[in-house]
């Protein structure tokens, strides 16, 4: 059984780096995170006040966005592998076994990632710090410290969040008859999991109860719970996505004619169809948008905002926005070997390269547009949430910062989609063909 | 008579793994298929039926020979001539189906001729699938039909476009026997027209339907037959 799991997770390496990078990633995020909470208590005083300030947004920011990528990423590891189990089925391993296996790969690579991640995070924090808090002379002699104290609180998280998340994937993947996970190798459709109904919610209440709060709160204290609803109303839509994503992909995409191109139909219809594929990547993108926009626009809308300086921005949502961002390239990093397979498909229905490697690019249009449409509706709902609290009945939209993440996450998932559709392309055709 | 597809002194060698030595598949190989041909290949596993086929096809480059298809040589054109020469004269059917997965047998169907900016009307989608016996199912998607309904779309999808000559690799290797046949009395139709149909299979019966069998043993050319019996192919590639 060893055996099997160490070949498997050879033979599927680009999946499992994938996973890995994710939770290393996180890791790292999490460990700035943790590494402000643990020097506020080391340092105490008046200096622990300002870092405690920073340290709940952060934190709140972080969480939002390591459950959405790290949940996805978890999910489309099994997803993409449900063949593998299947023909593991079919030579006599138990369904039960298949769920513990796969649990156990998660548990192990994740643990392997966070770890990795926070020693990554050490060499990070003093720059970090230093740039972020150089307009605060009163904090510069600040030593950033993580310590154990910090660290595992951030691999339980990370291996937590991975392994649950995958392991219900993996339950499912163990349930499914083995004939028709041959049957239908990549199954597109994303099932509206119980997980996904109280990930949901929650998230609803929370954003309900913090609009419900702002009417009480001074006008000099909204930013911060303000910057918490557009990421807080992203991870509902993110958790929802499976009711309305491929109806949404459908209705806008539908905007622009099919005759267009043959490149646009193609990445049209694959896109909508491959919803569990889209859902992973439209989703951190989403989050992305959201930070960013949601934190201009409760800057803008609240009276105590002033000026978001680059320190700050880099503090609050670099760790967060690079995760986010990371995430979306990773997930079709980690798809691209199905993917292969479906263009060599297209090509012997007699596409050119140049009509491949544009649908590549316009599925990169997709998904960006989409996160981005997504994405403005969570800050639209922060900033109308902040222009009535705050009765200025003007509010702000954060329009520059989500057009910046917007385009920074269609130039990765450009990159993400055409180079390695330009590498596949130059593979030998009947043996892409003939892989499954 | 003009020739369609031609191999002369065909050779195709693999490297095995990277670095490995290089194990020849085809060695040398002569052979000329006219329009209106129905040739099936035969040949024991690992003959290098499926390797000729390809090589024909311009899927496959060829290691030495010329492979020269409705007159133009494969290896002199670039990729995207090549990609355009198959998208306009040949049509594939695979093993394994090889549809597109998110869209309909409908939408399977019409895109070589979207590929190709051909105009096709839905009436004529509709009579392709009709023709295949799939016109109830057109809106359903790979993974909600059979092995041989699937099989059957893809036949629809070479015939829609009416390619000059069609490819087919084991076309029946995957159904059962009733589909099978239903398969097979679809591409029966092919040849004829100055249509050719070349046709890799294990089954003899099927190969006792073609014009002519190219019986493949090692990599060369172990016997060729006109319209023989399923028995003389059998003879043929045990002997």
């Amino acid at each position: 059984m060893l055996r099997l799991i160490l070949s498997d997770l050879v033979a599927n390496a680009r999946i499992w780096l994938g996973t890995l990078l994710i939770a290393l990633a996180t890791g790292t995020v999490g460990a700035v995170a943790a590494s402000d909470i643990r020097t506020a208590i080391e340092a105490g005083g008046t200096d622990a006040l300002a870092l405690y300030a920073i340290s709940g947004v952060m934190i709140a920011f972080t969480t939002i966005t390591a459950l959405i990528v790290a949940g996805s990423v978890a999910g489309l590891t099994v997803a993409l592998q449900q063949r593998a189990y299947a023909l593991w089925q079919l030579v006599g391993v138990r369904p039960a076994y298949v769920r513990i296996v796969v649990t156990t790969q998660l548990l192990v690579v994740s643990l392997i990632g966070s770890v990795l991640g926070c020693l990554a995070a050490l060499p990070l924090l003093g720059p970090l710090y230093r740039f972020s808090l150089a307009g605060s002379p009163e904090l510069a002699d600040l030593r950033p410290v993580l310590g154990a104290g910090g660290a595992v609180p951030v691999v339980v998280f990370v291996t937590l969040v991975v392994t649950l998340a995958g392991s219900r994937s993996a339950g499912r993947a163990a349930r499914t008859p083995p004939i028709r996970s041959l049957h239908e190798t990549d199954r597109p459709d994303q099932p509206m999991t119980a997980g996904r109904w109280v990930g949901g919610l929650i998230a609803v209440l929370a954003v309900a109860g913090i609009v419900a709060s702002l009417p009480g709160t001074a006008p000099d204290q909204l930013s911060v719970p303000l910057m918490l609803i557009a990421p807080l109303t992203a991870g509902v839509l993110a958790a929802f996505a499976p009711l309305y994503l491929a109806r949404l992909l459908r209705g806008w995409t539908a905007l622009v004619p099919d005759q267009i191109s043959s490149a646009w139909y193609l990445a049209r219809s694959s896109t909508a169809y491959g919803v569990a594929r889209s859902t992973a990547t439209i989703s951190p993108i989403t989050v992305a948008v959201a930070l960013a926009g949601g934190l201009y626009a409760a800057n803008g809308t609240a009276s105590d905002g002033g000026t978001v300086t680059a320190g700050s921005v880099v503090l609050l949502l670099g760790g967060p926005l690079l995760l986010a961002l990371l995430g979306a390239t990773a997930t079709i990093f980690m798809a691209g070997r199905r993917r292969d397979r479906e263009f060599a498909l297209v090509v012997a229905a007699g596409a050119t390269r140049a009509v491949v490697l544009a649908a590549a690019a316009w599925e990169a249009v997709i998904y960006t547009v989409t996160a981005t449409i997504l994405g403005a509706v969570a800050v639209g709902v922060a900033a109308l949430a902040g222009g009535w609290a705050a009765d200025t009945g003007t509010p702000s939209f954060g329009l520059a910062a989500i057009g910046a993440v917007a385009g920074i996450g269609l130039l990765l998932t450009l990159v993400a989609t055409v180079l390695p559709t330009a590498v596949a392309l130059r593979r030998d055709l009947p043996q892409t063909l003939a892989a499954e | 008579m003009p020739v369609l597809v031609e191999v002369e002194n065909l050779v195709k060698s693999f490297p095995l793994g990277r670095g490995g030595p290089v194990v020849p598949v085809l060695r040398g190989i002569t052979a000329q298929v006219s329009p209106g041909e129905f040739v099936a290949v035969v040949g024991p596993s690992g003959s290098g039926k499926s390797t000729l086929l390809y090589c024909m096809s311009g899927l496959e480059p060829a290691t030495a020979g010329e492979v020269r298809l409705l007159g133009r040589t494969v290896g002199s054109l670039s990729r995207n001539a090549l990609a355009t020469l198959r998208r306009d004269h040949i049509g594939f059917v695979f093993q394994s189906y090889n549809l597109i997965p998110s869209l309909t047998a409908r939408e399977n169907v019409a895109l070589p001729a979207r590929l190709a900016r051909r105009r096709i009307s839905a009436t004529e989608i509709d009579q392709a699938l009709a023709d295949v016996g799939l016109t109830e199912q057109a809106s359903h998607r790979p993974g909600a039909l059979s092995g041989g309904q699937q099989q059957r779309v893809a036949l629809a999808r070479v015939l829609a476009l009416r390619p000059d000559v069609v490819f087919a690799d084991e076309p029946t290797g995957a159904l059962d026997t009733e589909s099978g046949a239903q398969v097979l009395d679809l591409l029966a139709k092919v040849p004829g027209d100055g249509r050719s149909l070349i046709m890799v299979t294990h089954d003899l019966q099927a190969a006792a339907r073609a014009d002519r069998v190219l019986v493949l043993r090692d990599g060369v050319i172990h016997r060729e037959l006109d319209h023989p019996s399923a028995d003389d192919v059998f003879t043929a590639i045990t002997c």
